[in-house]
């Protein structure tokens, strides 16, 4: 014999099962549409090419100031790179020292 | 639409199919091709209904009817039907109707759709989460909850322990 709460869930599901399906005639689909296409075109998924011209390339004049910039700083400072001390180093490693180097 | 009408009162319908109709448009970019269209499309229809029922609740549109004596009678007569035939012809009485609405009145907007779904229309826990975009977890914890509240609420008008 079924217990109580699947008698009560059965009756229950009939129930709601037998709830009526609204019909939906023409004029209400005409008004959906009406209503679709003066929403216009619908949003397209963003894609990755359109996000890059749109973020990327508006940094370009930037970026390259920055770089442009920077050069102008690095040859006014008299930066020495590393690679010449390592070359000093390397032609002459018997009488440079360190100490030589940095004058002390 | 046969979606929305199980979901929704009968006369807020077509406005609310009209609605879902809207959505699925303005989604249209979320639609990816190998998904089961319909299932996408069932999916934003559910979602609708949801929100329908949070704006309700939220405004207190929702009726409190209260139970009379014919919609006592109607549960302990299913209850007390010893019989081994199907319940389900219970259902097509008008007081069984009655009786779901005032119980799921009751309950929040969340309870309602999970209990409308897993317990009335017998989908999966998976199938309801997928949905109503839920995570599992909470549509099993939900779904326990308001078959609980909604096994105390019948409980109410015939007897504590009746419906257990």
């Amino acid at each position: 014999m079924k217990d109580n709460t699947t008698k009560v869930r059965e009756a229950l599901s009939a129930a709601y099962r037998e709830k009526d399906t609204v019909r939906v005639g023409e004029l209400w689909e005409t008004r959906v549409m009406g209503h679709i296409r003066s929403l216009g075109a619908p949003a397209s998924p963003a894609n990755f090419s359109a996000l890059f011209s749109r973020f990327v390339w508006r940094a370009a004049p930037i970026a390259s100031l920055l770089i442009v910039a920077l050069t102008v700083a690095l040859v006014n400072l008299d930066y020495t790179p590393e690679y010449e001390l390592t070359a000093t180093f390397m032609t002459d490693p018997i009488e440079s020292t360190v100490e030589q180097l940095w004058g002390r | 639409m046969g979606i929305v009408s199980r979901h929704v009162p009968y006369d807020q319908a077509e406005e609310t199919a009209h609605d879902a109709f809207i959505r699925a448009y303005q989604s249209l970019a979320t639609f990816r091709g190998e998904d089961n269209f319909r299932h996408w499309l069932a999916s934003i229809a559910v979602r609708t209904c949801y929100d329908f029922w949070r704006q309700r609740y939220r405004s207190k549109e929702v009726p409190m009817s209260s139970l009379t004596q014919e919609h006592q009678e109607w549960l302990e007569n299913v209850i007390s039907d010893t019989s081994d035939r199907a319940f389900g012809e219970y259902g097509s009485l008008k007081e069984a109707r009655e009786v779901l609405d005032w119980a799921l009145a009751k309950l929040s907007a969340e309870d309602r759709m999970v209990l409308e779904l897993v317990y009335l229309e017998g989908l999966t826990v998976r199938q309801a989460a997928e949905l109503l975009g839920w995570t599992t977890a909470n549509v099993k914890v939900r779904s326990f909850r308001s078959r609980k509240k909604l096994q105390k609420l019948l409980s109410g008008p015939i007897g504590e322990g009746m419906i257990q």
